[in-house]
This record gives C-alpha cells, structure tokens and sequence, in this order.
C-alpha cells in the first residue's frame, strides 16, 4: 500500500505531490501525505451509494427517490392533528377531561416518531457484491453449464435450497449480482436488494424491509389509534354543543373545524384500521406482504406448504418481529470510501489474461523506472471495461443528453473513482480540467513534441478540447454511479437530445484544422465505441437467440483482418493520430495488441469475440502507463478498435472516418444504435420470458442483459 | 505492547500491499435453519493445504456462534425492544443494540484470528459485516485469481 500510494502521489499531475519521491519511502512522510489528503477530501460511501436512495444530513438519514407522498402523509397527520390541538381540545380538556390533549399528544409523538423512523432509516438494504464476489459466483453459476456443449445456454438464474425441509428459490440479482437471501427482493423503486422485503410504501417513503418494519407496523397501529382519537374527539365535540339546547348545525358554525377533521378522519381511518389489521394478520403469521401476495407458502398444486420462517406460535412470531434483535444497517452509510473500498466496487471482473497483462504493465512502475505523468488511467480501465461490460449503449446516451439525475446531491457529484489521493486532478470541473488539459499537453515529453500539429491544437482548440474531456469523463464518470434507467427513458432520451447536439457540435467544427478534426472524429469514435463494444458482447451473450444476432456474428470476424491490414494507413494519413498516441514503445505494443486481436478473430469464431471484447478493455491498459489526459488521448488510442466497429456496422471505406462528413456517420451510427436498442429491448424480453418466476419482478426484465453480458466476457 | 504494535502494523501492510486482485474464497450463507445468519463449514477446496480443516471449521463455527448469540430470541432481547418501542425508538439514538455489540465482537474476533492464524499462512478473512453479512471473503494473498 505504501508503495501504491507513493506511485499514485508521484505520478499525479499536481504539483504538490510531485515533491514525495519514491526514493524517499519514508513512512512518516507517506502517512502524512495520506492524512492530508483524507482531510482534505472525505469520501463517505452514502455518496457513491449504488441504489437510488437520497441522503441527508451527511448520511445519516435515507428515504427513497420520490417523497412527494411522504409529504403529504405528514402534510394530513400534522394539519389534521394541529386543528384538532387548537379547536377541538381546549374545550374538551375544559368540558370532559384534561387527559384528552395529555392522550391525543403522546399518540401524536409516538406516531412522528415511528413515521420518521420508516422513512428515514435504512430498510435494510443489502450491500451490492463486490466484483470478485460476483465473478465467484458466477464462476459457481457456470459449473453448471456443461463445459463443451455445442450451445452455450445462459446459466440458471435460481438456486434452489432447503430451509427447514421447504424447498425456497432463491433468485439472482443482476443489479446486486447476489443470489438474493430468502425473503429478500429488490425494490425497483430504490433499485436496491432489501432483505425482508414488505413492499415499498409511498406513504412512508421508503422501503418496508426488515429493518423498518416494526417501525412501519407501530405506525400504522398508532397512526390509526390517533384517527379514531381524533375522529370521536371531534364528534363529542359537536355532541356536547348541541346539547346545550342548539341545532346541529348551529354547533357545526360555531366550531367548524371540528367538522372538517371529523370528515378527514372519517375518511382515512377506514384504509387505516384495514391495513392495521391486514400487517397485525401478517406479523402474526411472520410473512411478509410480498410473500402473501404471491402466496409463496400457500399449497400450490397439493404440495405441503408452510412458512418455514414462521417461529411457532402466534406470540413468538409478533414478539420475534416486533421486538426481537435487528440487524444494524449494513450499508456503513457514514463510513469513509477508501481507496481499496473503490477498487472492490468498481473493479472489473477481470480473467486471466488480463490480469497477466495487467502484471507485465504494472511491473516497471513498481520498480520506479519510467514514470510517466499519469494516474488517472487505472480508473479508466475501470471505467472503460464497466462501459464495455454492461451498460455501454445506455451510458453514452445518458451522458450526450445530460439527464444523468444527480442523486444524493443538487449539484453534478462526480466523485473521483481513481483514488481519494488526488483529489484536484480526479475531481473533474471545468476549471480543473482546464489545467489539467494545459499542464497535460505541455508537460508530457512523449506526445508529439516535435509535431508542428500540436501547437496548432493547444491554440486552436483549447476550449474543444476542455469541453470534450469534460463530457467524456462524465461519459465515464457519472455512469457508474447511476447505473440503472429504465430502457425506455435511455432510449428516449437519446433520441430527444442526442441528435441535435451533435450536429450542433459538428457544426461549430472549424474545417481547417485538421488535427483539430481528428480529435473530434476521436470522440464520436469512442462513444461508437462504446455502444459497438455493447451490442456485441450482447450478441455472443445471447448466443444467436434472435435471428438478426445470428448472421452478424461470422461478419464480425470476416470484417476483422482487412480492418486491421487498413490501420496502419490510417497512422499515416494521420500524423496527429500518431503523434497523440505516444512513445514508438507504447505503441509498438498496442499495435501487436490489436493484431493479436485480429489474429485471433480469424482463427475462430465465438470464442474469439469474446477475446475480442476482452482486447478492447486491455487497450486502455497499456494508455495507462504513457498517456496524461484522461480522454483525449485515450480516445484517440482507441481509435484503431472503433474503426474496426465502425466497418463492421457499416460497411463503407474505412478512410472516411475522418472527413467531413462525419454527422452523416453518426446519424446512421445513431440509427444503428436505435435499432440496437431495440434488439437489446427485445432480447430482454425473450431473456425474462425465459424465466418465467421472475416475470414478476422488475429487477431482472431490466437489467438481465447486464447480467449476461458480464458472463460471456 | 511493542511488539503487539508492530504485529499490527506488519498485519495492516500485508494487507494493503495485496493485490487487489488474488485468489479470493467466498463462504456462503447455509439458510437451512432459516434466515439467521449462518455461513456454511464445508472446507473449500481452495484452501486446501493452505490452512488446517480445523482451524477453518473453528474460525467459522465461532462466527456462527456470534452470530446466533446476535439474534438469539433472548428475553433481554425482546425486553430491549419492547423499551425501545415504548420509548418510541428514540432510545435508538443513543443506545447501542445488543446485535450491533454482537458485530463488534465479531470484528474483534476477525482481527484475532486474521493475525494469529490466517496472516501467517498468507491469508486474509474479510470482517463478514463488510460483505453485508452475505459471504466471508477469504483472500490468498499470494496467489492470482484462477490458480
């Protein structure tokens, strides 16, 4: 860790932390270093939380997304409870007794108490796997696919085990990838796994889950006590009045708003007295309302059902539920994100040939050899690999439309996911990566020092530069915190936006500058990238389940070597392109690379794309070591990978890519990715069908093709 | 005390000096008596030679053990909770539960073991509380995943 952490202050682009030097490995100097940084920049895990919950006060507090109607519920309570206080009880603490306010205050306290306590604690949420639990698992998963079976079949998404001789199926999560604990679901809602799981109440806001469910059941119990109080407290008020010789009516005009919280009571306390009896039913019987609406443990077909949770008698059961021990909150909300924290989350899973690449590219740096100016490329890796993975068509589209919702904050929380040690460079704000880009591109010795392109760049387009690092570091950024949008929005919203701002941007691109052109070109090169990658790991995934995936499949890998043999002409007609990508080393391996990866496309055919995918994650790889900025020069690097897609898609001269007329490119390349979308839509569909126990459950039909995905690769 | 500091420190470096990526091994849940936390004794096949069958089951029958004192249906429970309940939760605040207590031991009971028998063998048991109490993560140190 301390040599870790000595590379990552050396190579960090901040002036600061350039004056600790590996051959100075002091570990008084290396802990200050840490604790300077940890003062400076405080990374609770409530921040990069993976679900949809909101936060307040620093984390100690957590609701669900959407309080519209937790407001109103404590909107009612409250307004009905302060007319009652100040119309109703005075006379009657006057008239009948002074225990009427003394009773109706307790059952309003208690029952704040116990909304508040509903809404605004963890359910009891399940922390999401860490990437190797979940490659353990699946690991597990595919033993049981039979190794050489001519069709690969998706793995079983159940698992099936004995609970006190009751056979319970338990379902994988591939949002949490988890294998959900029994009684667990996952709230679509919250987009979390919550043990125990009751339903999601909108009333209370929240998830009703183990955590909170005896809170919810004491409010629900007190919540209709206090509307029976206060409905025949109201009533005797009118009573009393009228039996002072006056009408009805005449006691209704003198104290109105004993009539109207009368009828507000009246009203509520029906939905209210059943729903009390309904969750005291299930306390008593221990189910939960998700398992009685499914009627998990009533006799299907003759078979013997009975809740194996259940503790044996009635008492037990409500003092187990009500009063038993609760397991703390297990999402450590508060706790501080460290560095290894980050790794466990958002490491991809990686395979063996990665890692080994992984070693031989880590190697010099530990040794202090070459030490080029960079740190902020391990999180590519991260990043790109996630992108490839799993959400990568829906993440570009996000991005390009900024409806990315900040979630836990107003602002845009992009929180630094390489390592809490830098904090400025990781950070990524416009001001920020204005100096960044200058330092970068002034400061790194191997790109293109001797280019008469590269002033023209730093002059011409500093500004296009700026934006284009900003957007493409959301573009990786913000993704993984925000992980999961219903298909439907993702598609739209690419559609609504996507098109217009691209042409906006093609617009404003001055035609002169050549250089400046092959940077854009880099961009929109990416996010094909991107999507490609995606649609194709979707391909092999589904392992020809839709006719359109069949026949793509041989093209990929015919299109492979001609789109190789045509690279290197493109480097040459891009002195920039050359240039940018860095040291003759570097690139010399990154070209073997790349021709590696085609070799092995013409050698066979599934396999080899799922190499395929696998290479183009361990491009970025190499970046890390030689590049500075983030993406620019990453985009650039991976140019070569995205023309390979951009011909498989599309099929025309490989040299266009960075001409002019590169909007028409990208409409079609929108299109396609439309119709992918749709294929991906359709696939889903099929997927969840397949399963036919989860039709129910919102989490798989979404996220299935995630889950598939990050099996093949 | 000095030397017990040093263990410590010698014990937080192995650690942190792991790669983040090596050989890991998950200790399932066993829900066979229900949804009380309960992880599985099988010996995995990953660690053979690398620990003793004993010191393995010891590790996780002790765990077990915490975990089944946590949420054991004790009459000082169930007194607790109905405290908390009359009190309207607030007791919550400022109270820790005897569960939150149990984890405490349990993390105590993981640096134990962690420094006296898994670190010397190269191995590293992850505190289960930091894996939402799903999994117990073993991690051999030395040796790369899929080895």
């Amino acid at each position: 860790m301390l040599i870790k952490l000595f590379i990552k202050c050396l190579m960090s682009d901040i002036p600061e932390y350039n004056t600790v030097r590996v051959n100075t490995p002091s570990s008084e100097e290396s802990s200050t270093c840490s604790e300077e940084m940890a003062r400076e920049q405080v990374t609770r895990k409530w921040e990069i939380f993976a679900g949809r919950n909101r936060f307040y006060c620093d984390g100690r507090l957590m609701t669900a997304p959407h309080s519209g109607v937790f407001l109103l519920t404590i909107f009612l309570i409250t307004g009905t409870s302060i007319l009652f206080f100040a119309f109703d009880c005075p006379y009657l603490a006057r008239n009948v007794s002074v225990l009427i306010p003394i009773i109706g205050g307790v059952l309003f306290l208690f029952t704040m108490s116990a909304l508040l306590r509903t809404s605004l604690t963890d359910p009891g949420i399940i922390p999401r796997a860490t990437q190797d639990e979940a490659a353990y698992v699946e690991q597990q998963i595919e033993v049981t696919n039979s190794a050489n079976s001519p069709t690969y079949r998706p793995p079983p998404r159940t698992k099936e085990i004995l609970i006190k001789g009751q056979t319970v199926k338990l379902k994988y999560c591939f949002t949490c990838k988890i294998f959900r604990p029994p009684r667990a679901s996952h709230c679509s809602l919250c987009d979390n796994c919550v043990d125990r799981f009751d339903h999601h109440c909108p009333w209370v806001g929240n998830c009703v889950g183990r955590r909170n469910y005896r809170f919810f059941y004491m409010f629900i119990v007190s919540l209709a006590f206090l509307a029976v109080f206060i409905f025949a407290c109201a009533i005797a008020h009118l009573i009393l009045i009228t039996k002072d010789e006056r009408q009805f009516l005449e006691a209704v005009k003198d104290s109105p708003t004993s009539l109207i919280v009368g009828i507000v009571c009246f009203f509520s306390v029906w939905s209210i007295l059943g729903l009390a009896g309904f969750h005291t039913y299930l306390t008593t019987s221990n189910q939960t309302t998700n398992e009685d609406i499914k009627g998990s443990f009533t006799g299907k077909s003759g078979q013997d059902s009975f809740n194996p949770y259940s503790q044996g008698n009635v008492c037990l059961n409500c003092f187990h539920i009500l009063c038993g021990p609760v397991t703390p909150s297990l999402i450590d909300r508060r706790g501080t994100v460290t560095d290894e924290y980050r790794m466990e989350m958002e490491k991809k899973v990686v395979t063996t040939e990665q890692i080994s690449v992984l070693r031989t590219f880590s190697a010099p740096v530990q040794n202090g050899g070459v030490l080029p100016a960079n740190s902020t490329l391990p999180e590519i890796y991260r990043q790109t690999v996630e992108n490839t993975g799993t959400y990568s068509p829906i993440k570009k589209q996000l991005q390009r439309a900024h409806i990315v919702p900040s979630k836990n904050c107003a602002t845009d929380k992009i929180i630094p996911s390489g390592s809490a040690l830098k904090p400025k460079k990781c950070i990524v704000r416009g001001d920020d990566f204005l100096d960044i880009e200058r330092s970068s591109s002034g400061g790194s010795p191997p790109i293109a020092k001797n280019s008469p392109a590269r002033l023209d760049r730093n002059e011409n387009a500093p500004l296009y530069d700026i934006s284009e690092t900003y957007y493409a570091s959301r573009r990786q950024k913000l993704p993984a915190i925000r992980p999961y949008t219903p298909p439907e929005k993702r598609y739209s919203a690419n559609f609504g936006l996507g098109i217009p701002e691209r042409k906006r941007e093609s617009s404003k691109r001055p035609r002169s500058s050549f250089v400046y052109e092959n940077v854009h070109a880099d961009e929109f090169c990416v996010q094909d990238h991107y999507s490609n990658t995606g649609s194709i790991t979707h391909l092999v995934s589904n392992e020809q389940p839709i006719a359109i995936a069949a026949p793509s499949l041989p093209k990929l890998s015919d299109n492979a070597q001609e789109q190789y043999t045509s690279q290197p002409c493109l480097t040459q007609q891009s002195p920039v392109y050359s240039n940018i990508l860095g040291s003759s080393a570097h690139k010399q391996s990154s070209l073997s690379k790349s021709h590696s990866y085609a070799h092995n496309l013409n050698s066979d055919q599934d396999r080899q794309l799922v190499h395929n995918v696998e290479d183009l994650h361990l491009d970025p790889v190499e970046l890390r070591e030689t590049h500075v900025i983030t993406s620019t020069i990453g985009g650039v690097t991976d140019k070569r990978k995205l023309q390979n897609h951009h011909q498989q898609q599309q099929q025309q001269q490989q040299d266009n890519k960075l001409d002019n007329d590169l909007t028409l490119q990208d409409k079609e390349n929108l299109l396609l990715s439309a119709s992918r979308l749709r294929l991906l839509q359709d696939t889903t569909m099929i997927e969840s069908a397949l399963d036919l126990d989860s039709l129910d459950d919102s989490s798989i039909g979404a996220n299935s093709q995630a889950g598939l995905m990050k099996i093949s690769v | 005390m000095s030397n017990h500091h040093n263990n410590g420190a010698r014990a937080g470096e192995t650690e942190q000096m792991a790669p983040s990526q090596c050989l890991k091994v998950f200790i399932q849940r066993d829900y066979s008596e229900g949804t009380v936390v309960k992880f599985q004794t099988r010996f995995p096949s990953e660690l053979d030679g690398r620990i003793e069958r004993q010191a393995f089951e010891l590790t996780i029958n002790r765990l077990n053990e915490y975990f089944a004192e946590a949420e054991k249906a004790s009459c000082s429970a169930y007194c607790e909770g109905c405290l908390a309940c009359l009190t309207a939760y607030l007791i919550y605040i400022c109270k820790e539960t005897h569960y939150e207590k149990c984890l405490r031991k349990v993390s105590k009971f993981v640096a134990e073991q962690n420094e006296r028998v898994y670190q010397p063998r190269g191995l590293t048991v992850t505190d289960p509380s930091l894996r939402g109490l799903r999994v117990i993560e073993i991690s051999c140190l030395d040796r790369p995943p899929n080895a």
